[in-house]
This record gives C-alpha cells, sequence and structure tokens, in this order.
C-alpha cells in the first residue's frame, strides 16, 4: 500500500476515526489497534513476511526481558547476540546470500578454480533494513542501560511495527518512541494540522518531485552510452532530486501520519541540499540511519578517539556500512568507501563540526563562503549519487567519464525537453520553499508567517492542485527496495 | 476533534472544487493541451472541420503521422494522420467531418500498419485517445452497436468530460483485447473500412489502403495474419495491392520496433509511393 495510493486514502481516514474512537478506552486499546492496524497495512506488501516481524518482536521482547533479570555480562552478552544474530541473520539471508554466494564463487574464478553454488529466488520482505535497525537499537540500548525493557508485548509489538515508519523508516529509537506508547494520547488540534501539512508536503516532494525526475534519471541512465556528457550530467541531476524527493518526500508523509495518531518521530532530513560540507551533508541526510550507526559501530569501534589510522579504518568502516545497508551491489559499497573520502579530510584537519548552524542563519540569502560550501558540497553528492544510481561500477566510471568529457560543453539532447524544463523548475519552487522554511523541520512548518488563515488555505489548495498537475507517472519508493 | 473533521470536510470539499475548476479554465482557455498526451488529435478533429484546398485527405496512424504530421499541409496533401488507439471508427469520423465541411478532394489514403487494424476500441489508451477526443453527442450517432458495447465496458467511460480527468492524461488501466493474436481485422475495423469506403464513393473519391514501411523482423507476423475477413469489407482488391506494396525495411531504423528513428531519410521515396 504505496502512502500516495487510493488505498491508502482510504486507510488512513478509517484507521485515523477508528484510532480516535478508542481514545476513551484508554492508550492499551489504541496500542493494540495500532498493532492490528500495522499488521494489516504490512500484510498488504506481503503478508507471508508478517511472520518474520512477529518473530522478530517476540525474540528482541523476550531477550529485553531476561536482560533485565540477568546480571551476569557473559549470560547479558549471549542474550545480546541471540537478539543480534536473530535479526542480522534475517537480514543478511534475505538481502546479502545471493551477492556474498556470487562474489565468492566470482573470488574463485580469479584463481582459475571453477566451484558451483546455486543461489536463491529470494524476495527481499518490505521494511526489513528499517525494523530489524529498530529492534537491534531496543535491545542494544537494554543491555547498556540505557533503557528499562517494556513488560507491555503490545505496545512493544506497536512500536516495532507503527505503520506510518515500518516499511521506510524514519528508524526510531526506543528512548524516542516506545514511551509515547504509555503516555496517554490525547487528540491536538494543531499536531494534527501540522501532520496534514507534513503530508501534503510529502506528497508534492514524492508525486511531483521525485516521479518527475525519475523519468529523466531513468532515460539517460537506462541508455547512458548515447548522451552527451551535458545530458548525462543532467540526469545526475535528475536523480538526485529523485532520490531526495523520494525519500525525504516519504519521511515527511511518515512523520505527519504519525502526528495524527498523536505521535512524534524524529526528524529525518533536514535539507541537506544547503550544506557547506560533507560532515554537514551527514548530519542532515537520512539522520535516523547515519545516527543509528554512530551510535552504535562508530562509537563502540572508537569514533574519533585514538590514532589516526583508527579514526581512518573506523570511517571506512561506517560508510562502506552505510552504503552495504543500501543493498547487495558493490556500487552501493564504492558509494560510501567515496562518501568515507569525502568526510576524513574534514574529520582529520577537525573541521567536521565547523557548520552546526542553519546557514544564512541571520540573513535571507547565503554569503558567498557559504553558497561556495553549498555548490561544492552540492556537486560532490551528485557525483557520488551517479555512482549509487548506476547498474555497476563499470557503468558508473562510463556514465562519469561520459559527464567529464568534451562534451559536457553542448546542449543536452534527449526526447521530452520541455517536460524536463518543467520539472526543473518544479524542482526550484521546491528549493525556494524548502529555503524559506530551512529553520522548521519540514520545507512547509513555518508556513505561519502567513497570518491569514484564507490566505493560507489559497496556498495549500494551490499545492493541492499543483500535485495533481504535475504528478508525474507512479514510481515505486525507492528504499522500499532496500 | 469535531472542527479538525469539519475542516478537513470543508477543505476537501475546496480542493475538489478548486481542481475542477481550475481545470475547467485550462480546457476553456485550451492552455491544457501544452505539452498534453495526442495533441494533435484535437489538432486533427479542429483541422477536419476547416476547409481546404487540397486534393488529398492522409487518415493513419502514428507511423503514417510520422511522414505527414497533422501541422503539415501544403496546397495539394492534407493530413489527419493520428494513432491507432482511435480506432478506424476515429478515422471515419474524421472523414465524415471533413467532407460535411465542404472539403472536396480527389483521393483519401489510409496509411496504416497491418497490426494497427487490430484496434477494437479495447487498448488502454483507448480511454485518453478515443473517449476523450471523440465520444460526444456530435459523434454518438455514428455509433454501431459493436462500438456503444466496447465503450461500455471501459472502466469509468462515463466521466472522461469531467474536467479534472479530460484535462490530464490519466485514463484507467484495464486490458479487454481477448482477440487471437493473428487477428488482422477487428469487428469495428471491418465495419468502419466499409463505412469509409461508401463516404468516400458518395463523394467521388477514391479510397487508397497504403502500409509505412515495416519492420523486416515482423515479415514472419504478417504471415501468419488471418486475412479472411477482408471480404466483409469489399475491399479485397485494395488490400491485394495494399500488401503487395509493403516495403520492409532493417530493424536499426526503428526506435521500437515500429516508428521510425528518422522518418526524414525515407520522406520522398515514401511520399512518391503514397502519392502515385
Amino acid at each position: 500500500m504505496l502512502f500516495n495510493s487510493i488505498d491508502f486514502a482510504i486507510f488512513l481516514p478509517i484507521a485515523f476515526s477508528l484510532y480516535w474512537l478508542l481514545q476513551k478506552s484508554g492508550n492499551k486499546l489504541q496500542n493494540a489497534f495500532i498493532v492490528v492496524a500495522s499488521y494489516y497495512f504490512y500484510s498488504c506488501w506481503d503478508w507471508r513476511f508478517l511472520s518474520l516481524i512477529i518473530f522478530s518482536t517476540i525474540v528482541d521482547y523476550s531477550v529485553g526481558l531476561a536482560l533485565s533479570r540477568e546480571k551476569k555480562k557473559l549470560e547479558r552478552q549471549l542474550l545480546l547476540w541471540t537478539s543480534i544474530t536473530v535479526n542480522l541473520g534475517f537480514l543478511g539471508f534475505f538481502k546479502y546470500y545471493n551477492f556474498f554466494l556470487d562474489n565468492f564463487i566470482e573470488s574463485f574464478k580469479f584463481f582459475d578454480q571453477q566451484i558451483s553454488g546455486n543461489t536463491l529466488n529470494i524476495i527481499l520482505p518490505v521494511g526489513i533494513s528499517f525494523y530489524t535497525f529498530q529492534t537491534l537499537s531496543y535491545t542494544i540500548d537494554v543491555y547498556k542501560r540505557k533503557i528499562e525493557p517494556t513488560r507491555d508485548f503490545i505496545a512493544f509489538s506497536a512500536f516495532v511495527s507503527f505503520f506510518p515508519q515500518l516499511v521506510a523508516g524514519p528508524i526510531e529509537r526506543a528512548s524516542n518512541l516506545l514511551p509515547q506508547f504509555f503516555t496517554p494520547r490525547r487528540f491536538d488540534y494543531s499536531q494534527a494540522v501540522n501532520g496534514l501539512r507534513q503530508i501534503l508536503w510529502g506528497l508534492l516532494k514524492k508525486m511531483v518531485i521525485a516521479d518527475n525526475c525519475a523519468e529523466y534519471a531513468n532515460l539517460i541512465f537506462n541508455n547512458s552510452a548515447q548522451y552527451s556528457g551535458s545530458t548525462l550530467a543532467l540526469g545526475a541531476l535528475f536523480f538526485t532530486f529523485q532520490i531526495y524527493g523520494d525519500f525525504s518526500g516519504y519521511s515527511d508523509i511518515a512523520i505527519g501520519t504519525a502526528r495524527l495518531f498523536g505521535f512524534n518521530l524524529k526528524q529525518n532530513f533536514a535539507f541537506p541540499y544547503f550544506s557547506r560540507d560533507m560532515a554537514e551533508f551527514w548530519r542532515r541526510w537520512h539522520i535516523s540511519l547515519s545516527t543509528w550507526f554512530r551510535d552504535y559501530l562508530y562509537i563502540p569501534l572508537g569514533g574519533s578517539r585514538g590514532t589516526i589510522l583508527n579514526q581512518i579504518k573506523n570511517v571506512f568502516i561506517i560508510f562502506i556500512f552505510s552504503g552495504l545497508w543500501h543493498g547487495a551491489n558493490w556500487t552501493f559499497i564504492v558509494w560510501g568507501a567515496i562518501n568515507a573520502l569525502y568526510f576524513l579530510p574534514l574529520l582529520l584537519l577537525k573541521r567536521n563540526k565547523v557548520n552546526t548552524n542553519i546557514i544564512a542563519q541571520n540573513s535571507l540569502l547565503p554569503n558567498f563562503k557559504e553558497l561556495i560550501g553549498m555548490l561544492l558540497t552540492f556537486s560532490l553528492t551528485v557525483i557520488a549519487w551517479v555512482v549509487f544510481r548506476a547498474d555497476s561500477l563499470a557503468h558508473a566510471c562510463d556514465y562519469l567519464s561520459g559527464i567529464f568529457s568534451m562534451s559536457l560543453i553542448s546542449v543536452p539532447d534527449f526526447p521530452d525537453r520541455i517536460h524536463a524544463f518543467s520539472t526543473l523548475l518544479l524542482v526550484l519552487f521546491l528549493l525556494i520553499i524548502e529555503w524559506i522554511g530551512r529553520r522548521g523541520q519540514y520545507g512547509l512548518e513555518r508556513i505561519d508567517f502567513i497570518k491569514s488563515k484564507p490566505l493560507r488555505w489559497c496556498f495549500y489548495l494551490i499545492l493541492v492542485f499543483v500535485i495533481y498537475w504535475f504528478k508525474g507517472s507512479t514510481q515505486e519508493f525507492i528504499y522500499f527496495q532496500f | 476533534m469535531k472542527k479538525f473533521i469539519r475542516h478537513i470536510i470543508l477543505f476537501s470539499l475546496l480542493a475538489i472544487a478548486f481542481v475542477e475548476a481550475t481545470c475547467a479554465f485550462l480546457i476553456y482557455t485550451e492552455v491544457y493541451l501544452f505539452n498534453y498526451p495526442g495533441k494533435y488529435i484535437y489538432e486533427a478533429i479542429k483541422k477536419s472541420k476547416v476547409k481546404s484546398k487540397a486534393k488529398t485527405l492522409i487518415l493513419g496512424d502514428s507511423v503514417g503521422r510520422q511522414f505527414f504530421p497533422v501541422n503539415s499541409s501544403s496546397d495539394s496533401i492534407n493530413s489527419l494522420a493520428t494513432n491507432q488507439a482511435i480506432g478506424l471508427i476515429g478515422q471515419y469520423l474524421l472523414l465524415n467531418n471533413y467532407l460535411k465541411a465542404g472539403n472536396q478532394i480527389d483521393e483519401v489514403i489510409l496509411l496504416y500498419t497491418p497490426f494497427s487494424f487490430k484496434d477494437n476500441l479495447d487498448q488502454e489508451f483507448t480511454y485518453h485517445y478515443f473517449l476523450k477526443p471523440f465520444d460526444n453527442e456530435q459523434n454518438s450517432p455514428y455509433y454501431s452497436a459493436t462500438v456503444r458495447e466496447q465503450i461500455a465496458k471501459i472502466p469509468y467511460h462515463q466521466f472522461h468530460q469531467l474536467p479534472h480527468i479530460k484535462a490530464t492524461s490519466w485514463a484507467p488501466k484495464f486490458e479487454l483485447d481477448s482477440s487471437p493474436n493473428n487477428t488482422f481485422l477487428s469487428p469495428i475495423a471491418i465495419d468502419y473500412l466499409s463505412r469509409i469506403k461508401t463516404l468516400a464513393n458518395q463523394h467521388n473519391c477514391q479510397l487508397k489502403l497504403i502500409s509505412p514501411p515495416i519492420n523486416i523482423a515482423k515479415r514472419e507476423l504478417l504471415k501468419q495474419l488471418d486475412l479472411s475477413t477482408i471480404s466483409e469489407t469489399n475491399l479485397e482488391t485494395k488490400f491485394q495491392k495494399y500488401f503487395a506494396t509493403i516495403t520492409y525495411v532493417d530493424s536499426t531504423l526503428f526506435v521500437d520496433g515500429i516508428h521510425l528513428k528518422d522518418p526524414e531519410r525515407m520522406m520522398s521515396q515514401f511520399k512518391q509511393k503514397v502519392l502515385n
């Protein structure tokens, strides 16, 4: 059930109405309803994999309780590793089995040895990369005694399966989301309106920006050998906005939907394309995943402490794992490595925390230095996205060498340039709104500067029309494949 | 909560009204046709109601349109070539409009690839390319029972003139075509080819059937077509000549196996064939 589908448009008001009708019955019943609604939501994707979520829930709930009873260090570690093994085991099998087997066989071919192996026709369960990390964060935090384990199985099941963020994040921490299942939830008009506003903005980013950019990104990437450097550069630009519109749009819809039910999820994208350096970019892009890796991998490895060699090793590990999380392909791994190379100089020169405030904090426009930083960071990001999007490393190399060729100085030539130009105008519209709203959690949050309610409503109506008129042909959310 | 529900309902009604009104305005001003898929069909319909000095009229599918675009005209040839999704009923309606406008022509040429005759108003494109531009009170008197039957099967066929549907390229997803792969002429094609022939005869103009260049890889497929239904059209001689004069062209010259990459290269050669 896609967020931008008729099915979801029917499901959401029904779930919303029933949920708030149960308000007087208390949050236990509301939590139970969330579990039912979330399982139904997930089963619309593939009911067969509901058993994985339920199994993961039971394992981590039990591990959490056992950790609270167990005092001995070895036993506690065993319990933790049980949770890690189950969760990462599922993830590893469904996502990486064929990749590792193929590469294992290839490595033998390198030594002129032939071995055979049977790859399996494995379907990747939707959302597995997200909910396994979410439940893992719970058991790790319980192990570290950062949070107390819950005895309420229903609340825990609701935390694991909460449908707004189940299939594509944000990856929530138990310390933020789980307590919200225990506090009574009262309907709050402004929270609900804020939620609807964020959903509207997310739908615009997904249906207008991402889906329109996808048409050209796919056309150009899938036929890259026939296009000039300038066209390839444009294709990379289209993909850059496709992935942003797609993923941040989904996050906005997820967070907005959660608000309708009285929940506050963490911000997942903080206007990353306005970043002044790569360190800032990684504090603003897919925040829930990057902080997960920071807290559960980078810091335990030593983080930025220790020798320079240690710091370099830790940075590469975290970025490569981040790449690998996205999928079983060398392009994702190399993408991660490229970002590590971008980040390292800043870390080693201790300039990774220079730009922590909001760009152009006290002015309307960025100053010259900020503008240069922004353009440079954006360009580096676009180059890295080419590797991310390419079908293979060879494709990525060909694509990039195609961009940086003499044909970069030429007029882009591909079908339907008028529509492509109007797509770029829509991207500009997005950037303007997000620039104005950069101090908020999402582009439209600070719309209250329009004091007149009728005027605000007019603006919303225009956005509704823009979505209706300019929506692209429906594409699946990119991050569903992860 | 009540305030929220009231505001949601109010906003939803306003949004529907706003979208509908804006789409209606865009239709009224014809702004919606900018970059509209199938815009040339509306151009063809408009052009079909205008008097012209040209003595030759071209009707055709999308491959025919590659050689004779709708927006091209000369003193001798007028083109209303569109695509196969409008069906032979659509081609008939264009010809009927043209002749009712007082145009006097010596010949009407139907530029159709052999695979285009199969259309029985049962393709996914039928909604956007036939229903929206053609299905109205003016044209419905010319519908056969089969046409009415086929239209009735199309989902949401009653709503295609609603502004928010007409102004966009939205069409429901459906697939009605259940005819065998080797079907050559659909029932609607048989019926309306006969009507086109009758109409041409009534106005003393000759009907010619010509195929645009065909991909040589499809030669075998052509041989498997069931040609037995040609006799129902009383156009056997014309179809004999049609098949005998098909030009086969290398696959590399096609974008998608059907449409040519560079029709300009074959333009003069093909034009001569069409006009002789």
